[in-house]
């Protein structure tokens, strides 16, 4: 169903609703004395106003548009890693270490230990993180640095604080997922996410460098909330789940 | 499912069982009615909570109305403990 149809559904329900509380309600009152449809008719009204808020609500936009969109910016950001030759993976960056926004680091040098980020790095997209020469990356963002604006930060940061941030954020007003579950063990945090609904047809560059869409978006956030640098170490699909497991680095 | 269609759906079986369940109980009061919908209302919008931004608004003021309802029930119910009065009569209903 369309997003024009799904709303107009919506509406129309409403509508009939509130035609027939209105109707039943005054009538089964005054004429029928009849508490029981009285009752009918006022859950009907309740009913068509809460299909009148949520209809509101429902996405503006198709949600096949918002994966077009989605995947032309991730094949972009893929070509200019590709174009680099880029294979470290990205180290997910607090706004406390990338400016106003968090964002994620790739270092344009393959190195088995990710770098250890401990100043704010310049907002451009060729950063210099480290003392040496070969210590540049590159600083781009990504699908959680824009959902970061819909994320409520909580103020202590542990597994069921960031379980229900990233559960309001990702289920309740994207939509992306059914569930979250997160846990903390040491620098080792494994996210679960219960039925994702994001999925890219092409394996890109850019999903080995920066993760899938939703391991990003995961992985942005929790560097946020813990308020140090991010690496996703693995992901893995199993039937109906996502893990995403993530190593926590810096002091 | 999706939220907005979860909401929906649970709100709809709670108001028909509320009903289905209360009249075979023979319920004949409709403040009775009236308070556990409302009641069912604020249950299923805090398990749904938050909503987006724009739809929060419309539910403010749902819940603003409901809650204003549900006053009125109580301090019927309130004057008829203390004063044996039962106020909508007395306005005719």
């Amino acid at each position: 169903m369309g997003v024009r149809d799904r709303r107009r559904s919506y509406l129309i329900l409403a509508w009939i609703f509130l035609s027939s509380g209105l109707i039943l309600t005054p009538i089964s009152y005054f004429l029928l004395r009849s508490t029981v449809f009285t009752a009918l008719g006022s859950s009907l009204l309740i009913l068509s106003a809460v299909l009148l808020a949520l209809s509101s609500g429902l996405p503006r936009l198709p949600e096949e548009a918002g994966v077009l969109m989605m995947e032309t910016s991730m094949r972009n950001i893929s070509r200019l890693i590709e174009e680099l030759g880029l294979r470290s993976k990205a180290l997910y960056l607090p706004s406390r270490l990338s400016g106003n926004l968090p964002l994620a680091l790739i270092p344009l040098r393959n190195n088995p230990e990710p770098p250890i980020i401990r100043r704010s790095l310049p907002n451009r997209l060729i950063v210099k993180y480290g003392d040496e020469a070969w210590e540049m990356g590159l600083l781009v963002e990504t699908p959680g640095t824009m959902a970061f604006k819909l994320f409520e930060k909580p103020e202590e940061a542990t597994a069921s604080t960031l379980e229900s941030s990233l559960s309001t954020l990702l289920v309740n007003l994207l939509g992306l997922v059914d569930g979250v579950r997160v846990s903390i063990e040491g620098d080792r945090s494994i996210v679960e996410l219960l039925n994702p609904r994001i999925e890219l047809g092409e394996e890109l560059r850019v999903n080995l460098v920066l993760g899938s869409p939703l391991a990003s978006t995961v992985a942005q956030l929790m560097a946020e909330s813990l308020d140090k640098s991010i690496i996703i170490e693995e992901e893995e699909q199993r039937e109906g789940k996502l893990l995403i497991k993530m190593r926590i680095i810096g002091e | 499912m999706e939220v907005v269609e979860r909401l929906i759906l649970l709100l709809s079986i709670f108001f028909t069982s509320t009903i289905v369940i209360f009249s075979s109980l023979g319920e004949r009061r409709l403040d009775v009615y009236l308070s556990l919908f409302i009641l069912e209302y604020f249950i299923t919008l805090s398990l749904h909570s938050p909503l987006k931004r724009r739809v929060r608004l419309y539910f403010n003021i749902i819940s603003i109305a409901l809650f204003l309802i549900f006053s009125l029930i109580v301090a019927a119910r309130v004057i008829e403990i203390l004063y044996g009065v039962w106020i909508w009569r007395l306005i005719g209903f």
